[in-house]
């Protein structure tokens, strides 16, 4: 298997996370450390330094630190401050016995953490723990206390389903993870955390069943975050841009979604999920072509409708792509296709039309375009204005004023219904802009020209991989028996085996027990039933 | 030059051997000398390529893992071989050059009579570069995306002339009504060396196949089952046109469906014939471009992208010298047909013979 790596990496990066500051020990003296801290954090409104010091008795001295709004204030003065002020037996102990006494047994809080550095300790100060800073201890304490505020769980907006559930990612790497992991019971499961962008220091999480997910493909994508140095992660595209298979092209090479279930269905097949902590899109990779037209809900729907719905995505894939070009090509180059009738309908229809097809088509997509981008912008409350300018100056007026035709119009608009078709914006997005491509080679060379440009998509999408996956697989290079859950859905007793397609091994993930045994006794069907 | 890479899966192979040899073939009837025989001339031209696949194959398995110009030079010694693999270089380019200018001027008659021919030819050639620049691993992917397409259009097309009783198969009749005389000379040696015999290529794409050995069977049962699908659209293109018809026409196959005018909804299905021609030219252009620039590469040791522009820069130069489409048909019926007995026929045997005397030697090849 090939696999493409980063190559234009600066050589002098470093995979050290905290790199950008000095190692810095924490020094016994509290104040010398409090010092340290104040000078690197500087004054922030939002960082409370508390000091419980009472210099005429000889207990020592106690410093609090944490960030307001991102720590349970009733949790810090409740499970923190209070045991410590009130602890009868601190007093009299050495600071080395104090701070023993103080982790192991006054604290009533689940996590407890030691930090040795200024670095780790800012590090947990910043992911919203209570920093404990004890006079003569080399070791500061982090308190597992954060909270704050956060989206609940709703329902995704970008992925709808009619039937299945009804929940969508958070922002909350915690949520998103504790949502897989509730989904998938098993030992295997694995989550690996990582922190990547030097200020941002993003929780990134890569998810995957251990001996499912192919290990090659794992330590590939592995090694690739490792190579990123970048200042911040605030999305999970930077991550996607940054580790996606290297040249130019056009087409998704990682599947991005906002379901828990689709990530569970996912991981269940081999590939590795990636949640950025920060966003409810994660990332699923490797993705081939044919996993960006296959929708959580497929599997919640009779196989025949489900299949029926695959086929009238790829349909809608080809019409969102191909029917503006086709139009132009066929008015402009070969009007003797059509049935003598419709031909004298169109000609009739372009006749008082002042453009050439292809600008005309050229026009009235870009003003489609222009409309969509200022729907997702607009203020809520000017919506219906944009309607109507959509509606009726744009489309009838402009037929009627003789700016366009009105087959250009229903052309136009079948290619932006049939856009939204596809399940996975990425891929919508990326016909988008190939339609133009299309259009431009269409208007020049006809019928000709969408073969060619469509054959050199064909070429291009046979050698793109995506972490060494072909990204045409199962079809191109073919395995007949994954067939059966590319173009249409087979029925689930019939997908018996995982496929291999992503680099894991192929194992049966159902039962194998004949029909009439396994009517008798209780079905077991589903992804969900998998043996590695 | 590029190390062999052994990428190719077996259906790939099958793929690739059933696609090649389709190619343009469905749209002109060969042999229409024979006239309503023109199928059986087909059956002999199939048979008789048949033993020069087996011819080629018993080559290949005397020297596995190799490519033609390692066998040649083994064969014929250094310099004698590498001479021939040159040769067969240019030869390769010429194959590649004949099907580019098929498709300008088949372009040139059915889709864009205004355009001139140079950039449509342009455009072709440039996506064969674009194929071969992307390296040999995308090229045998393209059948497993091409030929169900190009299978289901033949279908329809096929569907269609049965259903809409376009074919009468009457017009088969009388079934060698000259003795066989006829037939054999149609088949002898024009059909034998368009499109049976051009399976010489695979003398250097068989080595790629990921499995230890020859890919044998695959390509013999795919032989057989194109050789079949060839024979049947020969007297499909028959049944509908009639021998005389069929004889006169530029491309037979298109004047058929242009027959099926009884649907309402598209006027003609030019559309899907277009599709099949550009589709079959392609690949057999992309094949023998690549053959010529993967000879090209072993003898020089350079990589196969320079020569992939150089080679392509050849074949669209060449492509002006014939002046026009009578010229280029009579090109290639006449001195092209014994150009293509030397390389597919001569060459081989006498290679083979080599290789048998060797073998007498005591010689075992490896593997």
């Amino acid at each position: 298997m090939k696999l493409k790596f980063l190559s234009n990496r600066k050589p002098d990066f470093k995979t050290a996370q905290n790199s950008i500051l000095p190692f810095h020990p924490l020094e016994s003296s509290l104040d010398t450390n409090l010092a340290e801290i104040k000078r690197l954090i500087g004054h922030s409104a939002d960082v409370v330094f508390r000091s419980l010091s009472n210099p005429s008795s000889d207990s020592p001295a106690i410093s609090f630190i944490y960030i307001d709004g991102l720590v349970n204030s009733d949790l810090v003065s409740q499970a923190v401050i209070q045991p410590l002020t009130d602890h009868p037996l601190l007093k009299e102990q050495r600071p080395e016995q104090a701070f023993l006494l103080i982790k192991e047994q006054i604290l009533p809080v689940g996590g407890l953490q030691e930090c040795t550095t200024v670095e780790t300790l800012l590090g947990m100060l910043f992911e919203g723990n209570a920093i404990i800073l004890l006079d003569g201890s080399k070791i500061a304490l982090a308190a597992g206390t954060s909270f704050w505020e956060k989206r609940s769980v709703n329902e995704p907006t970008s992925q709808g389903v009619i039937r299945g559930p009804k929940e969508g990612f958070t922002e909350s790497l915690r949520t998103c993870t504790s949502m897989v992991r509730r989904r998938l019971k098993t030992a295997d499961l694995r989550v690996e955390q990582y922190k990547i962008g030097r200020r941002t220091q993003t929780g990134v999480a890569l998810v995957y069943l251990h001996g499912i997910a192919s290990e090659q493909v794992l330590a590939e994508i592995r090694k690739r975050l490792d190579a990123i140095d970048t200042d911040s992660i605030l999305e999970s595209n930077y991550i996607e841009e940054l580790i996606q298979d290297g040249g130019l092209t056009p087409f998704p090479t990682i599947m991005s979604t906002e379901r828990p279930d689709a990530m569970a269905g996912g991981i269940l097949e081999g590939q590795i999920g990636i949640i950025i902590d920060g966003t409810p899109f994660a990332l699923l990779a490797p993705s081939t072509f044919f996993s960006f037209f296959q929708s959580s809900e497929d599997y919640y729907q009779r196989f025949d409708i489900s299949s029926f719905l695959r086929l009238i995505r790829y349909s809608a894939f080809f019409v969102s792509m191909l029917l503006p070009a086709l139009y132009i090509a066929i008015t402009t180059f070969h009007q003797e296709m059509l049935p003598t009738t419709l031909l004298i309908s169109l000609a009739a229809q372009r006749e008082g039309v002042p453009f050439p097809a292809f600008i005309e088509a050229l026009l009235m997509e870009l003003t489609f375009d222009v409309l969509r981008e200022a729907g997702v912008r607009m203020p809520r409350a000017i919506g219906p204005a944009v309607s109507i300018v959509g509606a009726l100056v744009l489309g009838q007026a402009a037929v009627q004023a003789g700016l366009v035709s009105a087959a250009m119009v229903i052309v136009v608009s079948f290619t932006a219904i049939s856009n939204f078709v596809i399940p996975s914006m990425a891929i919508a997005n990326s016909i988008r802009l190939i339609r133009f491509m299309m259009m431009l080679f269409a208007g020049s060379l006809g019928l000709l020209g969408i073969m060619s440009f469509l054959m050199v998509l064909v070429i291009h999408m046979a050698s793109l991989q995506s972490f060494g996956v072909p990204y045409l697989s199962p079809i191109a290079p073919m395995n007949p028996g994954y067939l059966k859950d590319i173009i249409i859905r087979a029925p689930l007793r019939n997908m018996k085996m995982r496929p291999s397609t992503y680099g894991s091994k192929e194992a049966p993930r159902q039962n194998l027990l004949p029909k009439e045994q396994q009517a008798s006794g209780s079905p077991s069907e589903g992804q969900g039933n998998k043996n590695s | 030059m590029s190390p062999l890479k052994k990428h190719a899966t077996s259906l790939e192979m099958t793929f690739m051997v059933i696609l090649f040899e389709i190619g343009s073939t469905p749209m002109f009837v060969l042999g229409s000398k024979a006239k309503q025989d023109a199928w059986l001339a087909m059956s002999v031209g199939a048979a008789a390529g048949f033993a020069l696949l087996l011819l080629f194959l018993w080559i290949q398995r005397r020297l596995p893992e190799m490519e033609l110009n390692g066998m040649l030079r083994f064969g014929f010694g250094r310099i004698a071989g590498g001479s021939i693999s040159a040769i067969y270089c240019c030869y390769f380019a010429y194959e590649s050059m004949r099907n580019l200018r098929d498709f300008g001027e088949l372009t040139a008659i059915i889709l864009l009579p205004a355009t001139p021919m140079s950039v449509t030819m342009l455009v072709f050639l440039l996506i064969g570069g674009y194929a071969i620049w992307k390296g040999a691993e995308t090229i045998f992917r393209l059948p497993e995306i091409l030929l169900p397409g190009l299978m289901f259009f033949y279908f329809i097309l096929i569907g269609m002339f049965l259903l809409m009783k376009g074919a009468d198969f009457r017009r088969l009749m009388p079934v060698a009504e000259n003795g066989l005389r006829p037939i054999l000379n149609a088949a002898l040696p024009d059909i034998v060396s368009f499109p049976f015999g051009q399976i010489l290529v695979f003398l250097l794409l068989w080595s790629r196949w990921n499995r230890p050995g020859v890919p044998v069977k695959q390509t013999i049962w795919a032989y057989i089952g194109v050789s079949l699908f060839l024979i049947f659209m020969e007297a499909i293109n028959i049944a509908v046109l009639g021998p005389d018809l069929t004889h006169s026409s530029v491309i037979p196959l298109l004047k058929a469906v242009r027959t099926l005018s009884g649907l309402k909804f598209i006027e003609r299905l030019d559309i899907l014939v277009t599709f099949m021609i550009f589709i079959g030219l392609l690949i057999k252009m992309l094949i023998f471009f690549y053959c010529s620039v993967r000879m090209a590469s072993l003898l020089t040791n350079k990589s196969e992208k320079i020569w992939a522009v150089a080679v392509g820069a050849v074949i669209y130069a060449a492509s002006f010298i014939e002046r026009d489409y009578t010229q280029h048909i009579a090109i290639g019926l006449g001195p092209s047909l014994k150009i293509d007995v030397i390389f597919q026929v001569a060459i081989p045997l006498v290679l083979a013979l080599a290789l048998a005397l060797r073998g007498r030697k005591g010689f075992n090849p490896p593997g």
